[in-house]
């Protein structure tokens, strides 16, 4: 008899937690995705120039501000439509990372408690998906080495608080184990892990 | 013994016959495709003109795979805001040499653009340490429209890398084909 009260209770308190959380992340209609625009997928796949983006030195060069840090969060997904040029027409789906920098490597210096907007193509919206090939990737808590760039492809988003994009998408960004810095999975494997002391000689 | 023999015997052949499958290729398959099977591609207005016959070489490399059901088709019609076309832009220093865009709809293709940023320097006439090939790039990116992902081969025309004076993409190689009659 009290096992079957028990499951009762089970059984309420389990129902009312899945109503409660359909009630609160069923579909919303966020603002900023063309009825249109709902149900399609719009795929970017970029090809790289191998002499670049494998080439610590030539990413070094490149950078705007190399900087070590921690990802705090990722904003929720945003739209904007691109206008003129290649990406005319484009809607793109972006979020911003917020990372709490600890230390600076190439460019201006880190100051106590700074944070930087880090702006990441890709993400779902309203039914519409918006997919960056070979996106650096990030969440919150990640221990990060960032190259940085203040003038990306022009299928970045400059306004809405825009500060910075990982340079060259997955190639900028290094997740740190230790002293130890990884890459995502779709750069070659010997290219993948670089020591922080190569990163930072990198930038010399 | 002899019943021994025999289930060693037996999962050896099993085991050899399972091992091609998970190794037989290092494409992998975009999003979506063509339906019905045929693109069709346009110059932008941009699109310098002498880079239109590398642009037919590279599309072409991709319709004369045989065993397919897939071809693109030149179409010269010029000014289409968003329908297949091929076009050139700046795109700056942190771009990429070559883009593919498409968009998809349930599991259809109904659009294409393909760019080569032209802050890089591009060439028509063969290899050369000057400048990225032309042909080699949008071989690669029409790759994209059928759409191909990104291959971990690096002999691949889709291995995501290139190189100025590179010209090894112009050909397919055997994943390249495979990864197309997977999709058509």
């Amino acid at each position: 008899m009290k096992t079957r009260s028990v499951s009762i209770v089970l059984l309420a308190v389990l129902t009312l937690g899945l109503v409660g959380v359909a009630g609160c992340e069923g579909p919303t209609e966020a603002p900023g995705v063309a009825d249109e625009l709902k149900g399609q997928t719009v795929v970017a796949s970029p090809s790289w120039a191998a002499d670049e983006v494998l080439d610590m030195k030539a990413m070094g060069r490149r950078a705007t501000r190399v900087v070590t840090g921690v990802v705090e969060s990722v904003g929720p997904p945003q739209t904007a439509t691109l206008v003129g040029g290649f990406e005319d027409g484009i809607t793109v789906v972006y979020s911003d990372a917020t990372v709490l920098l600890n230390g600076s490597i190439k460019g201006k210096s880190a100051e106590e408690s700074e944070r930087i907007a880090v702006r990441l193509l890709g993400g779902t919206l309203s039914d519409y998906t918006f997919r960056y090939e070979d996106e650096a990737q990030m969440s919150a808590g990640d221990r990060v080495v960032l190259f940085l760039t203040d003038n990306p492809d022009t299928l970045y988003p400059r306004d809405n608080g825009f500060q910075y994009a990982v340079l060259w998408g997955v190639h900028g960004a290094f997740h740190m184990k230790g002293n130890l810095g990884t890459r995502g999975a779709g750069i070659p494997a010997k290219h993948r892990d670089v020591p922080l002391s190569d990163i930072e000689a990198s930038v010399q | 013994m002899r019943r021994t023999a025999f289930v060693v015997l037996l999962v050896m052949v099993l085991l050899v016959g399972v091992a091609p499958a998970e190794s037989a290729h290092a494409y992998s398959l975009g999003y979506g495709r063509f339906n019905p099977p045929t693109g069709y591609w346009a110059t932008g207005a941009l699109y310098p003109s002498g880079w239109v016959t590398a642009a037919l070489n590279a599309s072409n490399a991709w319709t004369n795979v045989t065993y397919c059901d897939f071809s693109w088709v030149r179409n010269q019609a010029a000014g289409q805001a968003w329908g297949n076309y091929v076009t050139s832009y700046n795109k700056g220093a942190d771009g990429r040499p070559g883009l593919t865009v498409y968009s998809y709809n349930g599991t259809t293709i109904y659009n294409l653009r393909i760019n080569l940023n032209t802050y890089y320097p591009f060439g028509t006439t063969g290899p050369s340490s000057m400048w990225y090939d032309v042909q080699n790039v949008l071989t690669h990116e029409f790759g994209h429209g059928l759409p191909l992902g990104h291959s971990g081969d690096s002999t691949a025309t889709m291995y995501n890398y290139t190189s100025k004076g590179e010209t090894l993409k112009r050909t397919l190689a055997a994943d390249d084909i495979a990864g197309i009659r997977a999709l058509y």
